[in-house]
């Protein structure tokens, strides 16, 4: 080993931070050379004299250490608030993660349900009515008027709306909801209303009539499908998208 | 608490005044004390506060804990119990602290690390996120200053004066 490699080991020999083969290396070196002991000599010392200077400053004192165990025990006390305050982008991040989520199942759920009822009557409507499948309707209107007392009971049902007459009636079901269909129609066209009993439905599935929220909604077929809730009751119209929405509103307010 | 006394002797000569001192060492205290689940056990829990300190010390140090320029200042308190003898020792003290402070930040860092809480180049390394190349290099480069620094002085380095000064002072934590 050299001088010049040697010096620059003498720091690391005092750290102890060499490992043992070189510091076995190193002092071989030192056992030979008187320069290089000298000079470890001299860092030993000049490290005696940095730590006699530092550790000549005054330590701890007891107030500092009582600050600070006042400060962690004001901290533990405020733990909770702390945890929050330390590392609350992290919760305020999840927080809207979550009620994004929640919002979205919510919405989606919601759109779903809404979406299936008016899928599902949309459905019954061009099976039944558009395409004559066989069913077996009532046509009297007191057997209609039975139907009613059976499904929606006490709901006052018109025998004409929006120019058309009540044409039949049976009972079918609706998602999971018992639902009374009604056919009212005149001569050139045909519309299916649907009554049911909104605590039947999955919540959200039918917009609320009050708030002006009515459902309107287009299928493949160019079938219009318009829904509304009021008082309890649940009201599809599936027809054509000139006269479906002008049926459930004229429903709306004579109901 | 054992290592208050290690944290604010560094602390007291990065800051360079008592009062930011003792602030860096009171928040590191308490951050440390809420971030203790993060502590692996049976490592060194002395790097370990190091290392809290050093990293608030590098957040902050141009800011709370703004170092005073005048490298030693009025507020010398020498330890009661490991004073030196006389006056001329102090003296001489306040010319070493002068010293040491004259180092850049890197250099009075690792050599206080190394040579007085005597901490392992590897910790060291970890402790400022260096390479421990860079801390041997920083630790010659802050020998040599100091070596350079104390020239001047009668008697440096391995002259009576400072061998009294040595014998005189028992060093802790050492």
């Amino acid at each position: 080993m050299r001088c010049r490699e040697a010096e620059g080991l003498l720091a690391p020999q005092i750290s102890e931070s060499l490992d043992a083969a070189t510091q076995r290396d190193l002092a071989l070196h030192l056992d030979t050379c008187a320069a290089c002991r000298a000079r470890l000599q001299q860092e030993y010392e000049l490290d005696r004299l940095v730590v006699a200077a530092v550790t000549q400053e005054a330590p701890a004192t007891d107030d500092l250490v009582a600050r600070i165990e006042h400060a962690i025990d004001g901290s533990r006390r405020r733990q909770p608030l702390f945890f929050l305050q330390r590392r609350w982008p992290a919760f305020a991040g999840a927080a809207v993660v979550v009620l994004l989520a929640a919002l979205a199942i919510s919405r989606f759920t919601a759109a779903s349900s809404m979406h299936l009822l008016c899928q599902d009557a949309a459905d019954d409507h061009r099976t039944e009515v558009v395409l004559h499948e066989p069913r077996h309707w009532h046509t009297n209107s007191s057997d209609i008027a039975d139907l009613v007392r059976r499904t929606v009971p006490g709901t006052q049902v018109p025998q004409t709306v929006a120019g058309l007459s009540l044409q039949k009636a049976r009972i079918c079901g609706l998602l999971q909801a018992t639902a009374l269909h009604l056919v009212y129609g005149n001569g050139s066209q045909q519309v299916s209303v649907f009554f049911m009993l909104q605590r039947e439905l999955p919540s959200d599935s039918l917009p609320s009539q009050a708030a002006a929220n009515r459902l309107h909604e287009e299928t493949d077929s160019g079938i219009a499908v318009a829904s509304f809730a009021q008082d309890g009751m649940g009201v599809v119209v599936v027809g054509g998208p000139e006269i479906a929405p002008h049926v459930a509103d004229q429903l709306a307010l004579s109901l | 608490m054992q290592y208050v006394c290690a944290l604010l002797r560094t602390a007291r000569r990065l800051c360079g005044n008592r009062e930011s001192a003792e602030d860096l060492v009171q928040e590191t205290m308490l951050r440390a004390w809420k971030a203790f689940d993060q502590y692996q056990e049976q490592t060194n829990c002395k790097a370990w506060l190091f290392t809290i300190l050093m990293n608030l010390w590098n957040e902050h140090h141009r800011k709370p804990w703004v170092r005073h320029e005048a490298a030693v200042q009025d507020d010398f308190e020498p330890d009661q119990q490991a004073v030196a003898s006389n006056s001329d020792d102090r003296v001489f003290i306040h010319e070493v602290l002068a010293c040491i402070d004259r180092l850049t930040e890197d250099q009075r860092a690792v050599l206080l690390l190394s040579v007085v809480e005597g901490l392992a180049l590897r910790e060291i390394a970890e402790i400022l996120q260096v390479p421990i190349g860079t801390v041997m290099s920083r630790l010659g480069r802050a020998r040599a200053a100091l070596r350079e620094y104390l020239r001047p002085s009668p008697g440096a380095l391995a002259g009576a004066r400072e061998r009294k000064l040595c014998d005189a002072v028992k060093p802790k934590g050492y």
